[in-house]
């Protein structure tokens, strides 16, 4: 059995996968990913590129993978849909697919409104489902869109987000489970503070039998200071961070050591859920952190 | 064209005549004009006042709850608050435009409105393109 | 209807600047009811003018007019003795009314008065929120009514996002999120179900993506001797 992806090979010999995330920079020199791709290289099975996150630009999510295969580790690039319409998104699906890119993973996007170029003119021709269907007609079948034959069909381990934390929560189910029928074949979730409200959905996904179709691997966030743990609970739509770990960053002595403590007990009892088969580090800004997190949750040396 | 002309609801009135029964004389600079209700007095109406030479206008309505016509007053602020918008799109002073609530009985608290009126007509003087930078 | 709202008065000043006589024409139309360039807006706006002359000691004749639809030329056809001889016509229409003008007097300089926002409705007096997103394909018996090219900021045909919290769209705490009211109008509805279906790739070539429209009602159309007998517009 060939696998597209040395993360997908991971995912599917059962052991629990580890993702981790590179922001690319703002700048036209990709040293800083060079840098990053380098101390990261060995402590994940792949690495998301964001695609000017928060809708500020950056260098492009694309670019910086293949930047990253020069140095040796495998990415995931995501693609919104809200700068591209499906002529760009296919065109660059290819170009990725070309230089070497296996896994890509298919989002809505910030509006544009959150980033640096409010006055921007939205794509949004088609929608992260929309994405995932079309990208895997161009995988399987091999054509793009509308039916013109692609001489050599992309090879990618297609994946998407899902959010447990946003509403309406009986939706979060729905939702992934029309993102696998439209060709996800693992899920990122938005960072895990909540486990209450994670444990449930994932019962939800258990029921649905979406664990069978798709790995879900959930998203953690070390904390940084009290100030990133307050404004992630209240400014950020969609995240779901309780007072308990607002509470021990703002009367941690050692803020940073406690977010890394906080970040592994998360880790912890998100081994033992049912349904999740890795996790994914968001530790953007901070990804030097990321090796002691694997090492320290036990999850060194990669496969 | 007076310095002030004072557009007054007909309920609201009685207040004039109460004063002069008083002996509390009305400022001979406002020219007082008589409107069904203080509703009546729209944005259109004030600016052509201000035209016409008039360099204040005071549009005197009844109190929350009492007018006649049952909501003539609210829509008599909501006009004013249009009418000092557009002055102050036009580089004009808003102040040039007031609305005051008065019972008919209320007779010193209009006069007293009228005589303040009259000085910021004063004070203003007549209308200029710029002044509502001061 | 169409929402359109005033430019600020300084940027009307801006554009007459300079011309001593203007036709100000409103239309009774859709930005009657949004309050923007109805009859009474059109007198307000006329007599900030003729001050704003008059303060300036510039010269300055600011005319009236408000038709019944400028969209239509019957209409604006009407109007052509208070057009003649005027420097620029301040149009309060939409901007289809304005183009109508224009293209009905082209001697003389139709400026626009509003901005043209949307497609939408009065929630209540005063408050017009955009409703339908033209997009020449409709889908609201697939969404409980609501449309998502339009109400979903993302425009997701397939939502809602992750950004959906407390009924909200994160881009604004004011605006609700689509997907959520449509989920909730489908269970209302009795079809659930519809949120589960996967709607395809939309083809935008019916919207405004596809080039300007041209939609013609065959029916509706004259006959050259219906049109020599003046038939119709």
């Amino acid at each position: 059995m060939s696998y597209r992806s040395n993360l997908e090979r991971v995912l599917a010999s059962g052991r629990f996968a580890v993702t981790a995330e590179i922001g690319p920079p703002k700048s036209a020199s990709g040293d800083a990913v060079r840098q990053r791709a380098r101390m990261l290289r060995g402590h994940a099975d792949a690495f998301n590129l964001t695609d000017n996150q928060t809708a500020i630009v950056r260098l492009s999510s694309v670019a910086s993978a293949a930047l990253c295969i020069q140095e040796g580790i495998e990415p995931v690039v995501q693609m919104t849909c809200r700068d591209r319409n499906r002529i760009a998104l296919q065109s660059d699906l290819l170009g990725a697919a070309s230089l070497g890119v296996r896994n890509v993973l298919c989002l809505s996007g910030d509006h544009q409104t959150f980033g640096n170029q409010k006055g921007a003119k939205n794509v949004y021709d088609l929608d992260p489902i929309q994405e995932l269907v079309v990208f895997r007609r161009m995988r399987d079948e091999g054509m793009v869109w509308g039916g013109d034959a692609l001489e050599q069909a992309p090879q990618v381990f297609l994946g998407a987000t899902t959010n447990p934390f946003a509403d309406p929560f009986e939706l979060r189910a729905v939702r992934l489970a029309k993102k696998v029928s439209a060709g996800a074949e693992f899920v990122q979730t938005q960072a895990v503070f909540d486990l209450e409200r994670f444990e449930r959905f994932m019962e939800q996904v258990r029921e649905r039998r979406l664990d069978e179709k798709v790995h879900v691997l959930a998203g953690v966030i070390p904390l940084r200071s009290a100030g990133a743990a307050r404004y992630m609970r209240d400014k950020v739509s969609g995240m779901s961070v309780p007072d308990e770990i607002v509470d021990r960053m703002k009367n941690a002595p050692e803020p940073k050591k406690e977010g890394v403590r906080i970040c592994l007990e998360t880790i912890e009892q998100l081994r033992s859920v049912r349904g999740v088969h890795g996790i994914h580090i968001m530790a953007i800004g901070w990804e030097d952190i990321v090796p002691e997190v694997v090492e320290q949750a036990g999850l060194s040396p990669r496969p | 064209m007076n310095n002030v002309v004072a557009l007054i609801c007909s309920a609201a009135l009685g207040a004039l005549e109460l004063a002069r029964e008083n002996g509390l004389s009305v400022p001979e600079e406002v020219a007082v004009v008589e409107v069904p209700c203080s509703g009546r007095v729209d944005e259109a109406t004030v600016l052509r006042t201000l035209r016409k030479g008039a360099r204040a206008v005071l549009v005197v309505g009844c109190l929350m709850g009492n007018c006649r016509f049952s909501t003539g007053n609210h829509e008599a602020h909501r006009n004013i608050d249009e009418a000092k918008h557009i002055l102050r799109q036009l580089g004009l002073a808003p102040e040039r435009v007031e609305i005051i609530e008065v019972s008919s009985i209320q007779y010193v608290k209009l006069v007293n409105a009228m005589n303040a009126m009259t000085e910021q007509a004063e004070r203003l003087g007549p209308i200029r393109l710029m002044e509502g930078d001061r | 209807m169409i929402i359109a709202e005033q430019k600020e008065i300084a940027r009307i000043i801006e554009m007459i600047d300079g011309r001593r006589s203007v036709l100000v024409a409103g239309c009774r139309s859709c930005v009657a009811v949004c309050q923007a360039g109805g009859e009474r807006e059109v007198a307000a706006l006329a007599e900030a003018l003729r001050l704003h002359a008059a303060a300036g000691g510039l010269e300055r004749s600011v005319e009236t007019v408000t038709v019944e639809r400028q969209c239509e030329k019957e209409w604006v056809q009407e109007i052509a003795h208070l057009v003649e001889g005027k420097d620029a016509v301040l149009s309060l229409a939409c901007g289809v009314g304005a183009q109508v003008m224009q293209a009905l007097y082209p001697e003389v300089q139709v400026l626009p008065g509003l901005n043209t926002s949307n497609m939408g409705a009065p929630v209540e007096q005063g408050v017009y929120e955009e409703r339908c997103g033209g997009c020449g394909d409709c889908v609201l018996h697939l969404t409980g009514g609501i449309c998502p090219v339009a109400r979903c900021s993302k425009s997701l045909l397939n939502g809602p996002c992750g950004g959906s919290q407390n009924g909200r769209c994160e881009i604004d705490p004011e605006t609700p999120c689509a997907w959520e009211l449509i989920y909730r109008s489908l269970v209302r509805l009795g079809h659930p179900e519809l949120i589960e279906v996967n709607i395809p790739p939309k083809d935008w070539m019916p919207s405004r993506h596809g080039g300007p429209r041209r939609i013609v009602r065959k029916s509706a159309v004259l006959s050259d001797e219906e049109r020599d007998r003046g038939v119709g517009l």
